[in-house]
């Protein structure tokens, strides 16, 4: 065998064994970063931003979830009540936890409506998926909307848009 | 050896990058986790009014200034008007953009400390973390920081006064955590050639010059931009210390976050340099790898220094420093290695 064949054996099989092990890191990598591609949101929920486009006014605030306010904002440059960047929001963890149990987690559609008006929230998003307001996910309470706080404005399968009632 | 051969490893180095990221096209949207849309309602409003909302954020409920560095978002709307494409289709383009960058950055990171194989080294092992991927395989400022910082290592590294000063700048505007990690490791390595230009009788001044520069400029641009959005440089009043926003690192999220190459590599490369420090036959390169090594620790356990805040979320600028450091390690290993083999073949040969 010749010298530099022989001189290059362990680098290698060091090496070998260095980029079997890497090739399992890489899969793990590929794998844990997978489910930060689910884009949580619907495709309704994409197709309702042209109607809030026409049909209210720039910057008007919404109930929502983090995740579909967020994208409320980013494709409509309308608001939300919870969603964004939290730094400097005075009172930002009573305003999750309202959002949340107040609102859609409330007993009563009464307690919801109470919760939208005191953010200010002329609008509703009720996607058909579960909602993360701030602590924990869960599904939209449909019999929230009752007709004598909110109006039903807008409905496609993905979600529905409700406005909140004087 | 043929010379064109680090460079078509450091291709296939980049092509690995782009396959790792390339599930940002994997659904129908852009992916929405970590607040992604939220840069983009800046960027959106940029271009559709004509005027950054600088003092009307988009933020829960909006009515507060706009204190998240802009960097990123004036990236994003200038990309936007440039190319006339969809928020959506920029916004996974910016990924394949950190993908290129990675890999480039990584491998003249790592030539710098230890010569172009460990450059080359250095840009595959960029591929393992997997909290690079997470934070870089999404359109966000975090990513953009991620990508800028090794190239504002290897400016630090090189003792480019001009290039770190410059790196320091971009990367605290472009994403606050990362700016931390850059002005943190700037500080540490300017104090730590202070330490080494004393020992060798060199000028202390002129050796720890470029780390306190970019320590200074990245500090003083962070400071004017807070003080600019909010009229006070109260840090510490950011819900992110208040609520102790992050969790505890133990050994075993470290190594989750982490991978087996890279923690294993990571902390031999750490053993080596620390040996050499203690040896004083550290040049600047390597005492700015350990430097960084060293900020990174401290800021995952900065729990134990009474912050705690984002102690998970620095395991990512860990890594950082890791990868460099790591594939500093495989090339002395393979060096080892190499000595190894000549030992038996001179045995055999005496033995024959």
């Amino acid at each position: 065998m010749s010298r530099m064949k022989f001189k290059a054996l362990l680098p290698a099989a060091l090496l070998l064994v260095v980029a079997c092990l890497a090739y399992s890191d890489f899969e793990s990598a590929r794998n844990q970063a997978l489910p930060w591609m689910n884009p949580v949101v619907l495709p309704g929920e994409l197709e309702a931003m042209a109607w809030v486009r026409q049909n209210t006014a720039p910057r008007a605030v919404f109930v929502n979830d983090i995740f579909g306010g967020e994208f409320l904002m980013g494709n409509s440059l309308r608001e939300s009540a919870v969603g964004g960047d939290w730094a400097i929001i005075p009172g930002v963890v009573q305003r999750m936890h309202d959002v949340q149990y107040s609102f859609y987690e409330a007993e009563t559609p009464e307690q919801a409506w109470e919760t939208a008006k005191k953010y200010g929230a002329k609008f509703v998003w009720a996607p058909q998926r579960q909602v993360f307001p701030g602590y924990e996910w869960v599904s939209v309470n449909q019999e929230l909307f009752d007709p004598q706080y909110f109006r039903l404005a807008y409905s496609n399968p993905d979600v529905k848009i409700y406005e909140v009632l004087e | 050896m043929n010379e064109r051969l680090p460079l078509a490893f450091l291709l296939a180095a980049v092509a690995l990058s782009l396959y790792g990221h390339s599930m940002v096209f994997n659904e129908w949207v852009m992916p929405t986790y970590g607040n992604t849309m939220i840069h983009v309602a800046s960027a959106r409003h940029a271009i559709e009014t004509g005027e950054y909302p600088m003092w009307n954020d988009y933020s829960y409920g909006g009515g507060q200034p706009n204190l998240y560095v802009p960097l990123y978002r004036f990236l994003y709307a200038e990309l936007v008007a440039l190319t006339g494409l969809s928020f959506d289709l920029v916004g996974r383009l910016i990924v394949v953009l950190y993908a290129l960058l990675l890999p480039l950055g990584f491998y003249l990171l790592g030539r710098e400390l230890a010569g172009e194989w460990a450059g080359v080294a250095s840009a595959f092992l960029a591929s393992l973390s997997p909290e690079l991927l997470i934070y870089t395989v999404r359109p966000l400022p975090q990513g953009l920081g991620l990508a800028l910082l090794p190239i504002g290592f290897y400016f630090l590294a090189k003792k480019d006064l001009r290039a770190s000063v410059l790196s320091a700048f971009l990367i605290v505007l472009a994403h606050q955590e990362a700016g931390v990690f850059f002005v943190g490791c700037a500080f540490a390595f300017g104090a730590l050639e202070v330490a080494r230009a004393f020992l060798a009788g060199k000028r202390v001044f002129a050796e720890s010059m470029p780390g306190f520069a970019a320590w200074g400029a990245g500090t003083l641009t962070y400071l004017g931009w807070h003080f600019f959005a909010v009229r006070n440089l109260d840090l510490f009043a950011l819900a992110q210390f208040q609520h102790h926003e992050g969790a505890f690192v133990s050994l075993q999220l470290l190594y989750d976050k982490t991978g087996l190459v890279l923690l294993a590599l990571g902390a031999l490369g750490f053993a080596l340099l620390a040996y050499k420090a203690l040896e004083n036959k550290l040049k600047a390169p390597g005492v700015f790898a350990l430097s960084a090594l060293l900020v990174g620790l401290f800021c995952i356990k900065n729990d134990l220094f009474g912050l705690q805040v984002f102690m998970d979320r620095f395991i990512v600028f860990l890594h950082v420093s890791m990868i460099p450091v790591a594939a500093l390690a495989l090339k002395e290993a393979c060096s080892f290695s190499g000595k190894i083999d000549e030992r038996i073949r001179t045995r055999l040969s005496r033995g024959g």
